[in-house]
């Protein structure tokens, strides 16, 4: 997917855990992992916003687009 | 888990069990009707031979034709006959019994939109659509048979489906195509964080 997830990096950046963001966010531990490996369809508004207060930071420091051959492809 | 799950679990168990029971149920007619078919051939004679002052019979549960025959006749081919459909059509309702049974044990168990359930769907509308061709062929071997054996005269039998079959059949594999919306509609819920 086009759509990369720069999780990891905002953890790291405010030297937060995965687990103390999930219990923040108020989202399983599991769901929170692969939202940071990729292996999510989707993300809600809701859950977005959340995570963005709780890392304090803009959707576009967590979400980042990189044009790929098979986005282009599929479209 | 919500109230409408908690309640949707509980009458799929219900009729789990239910159509266990006529699962098995239907298995012991297919080997009883298998075996009588079998035994038929090894019994005497004279227990094939009936004479009635009155007996009746219907074609479509609507009329009901009454005959008589005081000078005995030999039913032996027309048991032959009930017995010989029984098995396929006894066989056609157990698959459709046994993929029935396996869709409500998944949504027993909370997984009503799997892909085994919208195979299952899929089997049952083409047992059905299947079941409304051969059911109505069976009549008339039968009720045609009946006929002959009593020289009943001035009754004409026409094949045609069993339109009702064929709907059911055709809707259910509607179903099935709605089964397989609604998968995707879970995978997609299922991948969204």
């Amino acid at each position: 997917m086009a759509i990369i997830v720069r999780l990891d990096r905002m953890l790291a950046d405010r030297k937060k855990q995965l687990s103390e963001l999930a219990e923040e966010v108020g989202i399983s531990i599991v769901n929170l992992s692969n939202l940071k490996t990729g292996k999510v369809k989707a993300i809600r508004f809701s859950t977005l916003s959340s995570i963005c207060k709780s890392l304090d930071c803009q959707p576009g420091d967590i979400l980042e687009y990189i044009p790929s051959e098979e986005e282009d492809d599929e479209i | 888990m919500t109230m409408r799950q908690e309640r949707a679990q509980r009458t799929a168990n219900i009729l789990y069990i239910i159509f266990t029971v006529l699962y098995w149920l239907n298995i012991a007619v297919v080997v009883l009707a298998a075996a009588g078919f079998l035994i038929q051939f090894i019994l005497p004679e004279d227990l094939f031979w009936v004479n009635s002052e009155s007996f009746g019979f219907t074609f479509d549960n609507a009329i009901y034709f009454k005959t008589s025959f005081p000078d005995p006749v030999n039913i032996k081919g027309f048991v032959q006959i009930f017995l010989l459909w029984t098995v396929p059509l006894g066989l056609m309702l157990l698959v459709g019994i046994r993929y029935l049974v396996k869709i409500l044990k998944r949504v027993k168990e909370g997984d009503p939109f799997c892909d085994e359930n919208i195979k299952s769907l899929s089997v049952i509308g083409f047992d059905l659509i299947a079941a409304a061709f051969l059911v109505n062929l069976a009549e008339i071997f039968l009720m045609n048979h009946l006929l002959k054996l009593f020289n009943i005269q001035n009754i004409q039998m026409n094949y045609s489906a069993n339109i009702p079959y064929l709907l059911a059949g055709i809707l259910v594999l509607l179903l099935a195509g709605i089964f397989n919306y609604g998968r995707f509609l879970k995978s997609e819920y299922d991948a969204t964080v």
